[in-house]
């Protein structure tokens, strides 16, 4: 089958079932109009903190449709967690979190100017007049360097969800696992703290600098995925050991949409030179990661 | 003259590219009810961010919002529909060679549905893929090369008939 028969058979198929397109722009309009009012509410609500902090849970994404399901979940959330939320300013956050790590991280790496993105649902980079729609922020040290530590705080459901033990031993599976070690805890505040290592190098046919991730097999047999080799590039199937980056991050899961990231990567030409080069600890990571200040809204 | 309001810009995009972007949902869905539920939504999120897209972005972060709206409504349980809803036209019978094609794209990944539809139904490149969903190129090609094999190992018999045309 060509490229032109399936081109051919995908709009056949397409045409002959399609109902008729009945969608209202008017619709969006006033969705979008209401969901700006929602959220307007509830970062003000976020403000008057209640004793049962029942604001925060909202604007922290706990809770669901079901308020009285959320009861206990408001008794999980930290006492910094509600005051951050209730004095949340998003023109603050840079300072705000490069000083939260520099306590953390800074004792073992030298972090260097932080570089600050807040990003939208689709993951645009946001202007800084519109930093109060992020679902997520990221702060960057090291830039394109050999050592770097990145920092990401999102709402995503996507990324939220699935069982961290199953992704862990899925993960680490055979010679396609793309984790090179996967270890999932639960923390006493009922979040889920994930601590994994994995290899990759950047992709050189992207400008936008994305990571191309290495399986067991790949470090192993020293050759790239198969699928990376493009023929108008003119690219080797040898992995240059020169080429290789290691990346050991903690990852929580706060509810059922906010994840915080913290990782450190560096680069090393095996898996164990890398285990040695590591500066930051697990334990640093890991309070960057679960450190209750460090929260943004969900964007709606 | 002052030029079109927002609300105006954003209604001539939406019946201008509302049915393409519906299309792409359907790939991804495989459900057209759930196709427009999606579309209606990406579209609310396209309102909302309208004020900050520039115009030459727009319709990559169109795509954009409906592909990963698209998968986010497979990972919801399916809500039944109530008999008020049913049409009462009937649904268009789907030929044989239709199905085949739905019971082939259900094998792949959502993401490489997407990918599928955006080239093949879109005739979108490598590269405008890659920024319609925000990945990078290597995963265009990986993903679209996955998704053929897997597409022309369950659809041999098409070229066949194709070719006694």
């Amino acid at each position: 089958m060509t490229e032109h028969d399936l081109r051919t058979l995908l709009r056949d198929h397409v045409e002959t079932t399609e109902p008729t397109f009945t969608l209202r722009p008017a619709d969006s309009i006033g969705d979008g109009h209401r969901a700006r009012r929602r959220r307007q509410f509830v970062v003000r609500g976020a403000a008057l903190v209640t004793a049962g902090g029942v604001a925060a849970a909202v604007a922290f994404g706990i809770a669901g449709g079901d308020r009285s399901q959320d009861v206990n979940a408001l008794d999980n959330i930290h006492p910094m967690t509600k005051v951050a939320l209730a004095e949340y300013d998003p023109q603050k956050l840079p300072g705000l979190i490069d000083s939260h790590i520099e306590a953390a991280v800074g004792p073992y790496l030298a972090l260097g100017p932080i570089a600050f993105t807040a990003s939208d649902e689709q993951h645009a980079e946001l202007p800084r007049a519109r930093w109060d729609e992020a679902a997520s922020v990221s702060a960057r040290y090291g830039g394109t360097g050999d050592h770097r530590l990145d920092v990401r705080l999102g709402h995503s459901r996507g990324e939220a969800e699935g069982d961290r033990d199953t992704r862990c031993a899925e993960a680490t599976r055979g010679p396609d696992a793309f984790l090179l070690s996967c270890e999932a805890t639960t923390l006493s505040d009922g979040s889920v703290a994930v601590t994994e290592v994995s290899a990759a190098f950047p992709d050189p046919t992207d400008p936008t600098g994305f990571w191309i991730a290495l399986t067991r097999e790949n470090l192993e047999k020293g050759t790239k995925p198969r699928w990376t080799l493009d023929p108008s590039v003119n690219s080797s199937k040898r992995l240059d050991p020169a080429e290789i980056f290691f990346i050991r991050s903690v990852e929580v899961v706060h509810s059922e949409t906010f994840v915080t990231s913290a990782r450190e990567v560096l680069r090393a030409p095996t898996y164990d030179a890398a285990l040695g080069r590591f500066d930051v600890p697990v334990t640093a990571l890991q309070q960057v990661a679960t450190d209750p200040e460090l929260v943004i809204p969900p964007p709606d | 003259m002052p030029g079109p309001s927002p609300e105006a810009e954003f209604e001539e995009f939406f019946l201008a590219r509302g049915p393409a972007l519906r299309r792409i949902a359907y790939v991804v869905v495989r459900d057209w009810h759930v196709a427009d539920d999606v579309t209606q939504s990406a579209m609310t999120k396209l309102y909302r961010a309208w004020p900050r897209i520039r115009s030459e972005s727009v319709e990559a972060y169109a795509r954009r919002t409906v592909v990963n709206e698209a998968i986010s409504a497979i990972r919801r349980p399916r809500r039944e529909w109530p008999s008020a809803d049913v049409p009462d036209t009937p649904a268009p019978e789907i030929a044989d060679h239709g199905l085949d094609l739905d019971r082939a794209l259900g094998l792949l990944a959502p993401q490489q549905r997407a990918i599928v539809a955006l080239r093949f139904l879109d005739d979108l490149s490598v590269a405008e893929v890659a920024a319609a969903l925000g990945v990078a190129e290597g995963t265009v090609k990986s993903q679209t090369s996955r998704g053929l094999a897997t597409l022309r190992a369950h659809l041999p018999h098409l070229v066949l008939t194709e070719d006694l045309r």
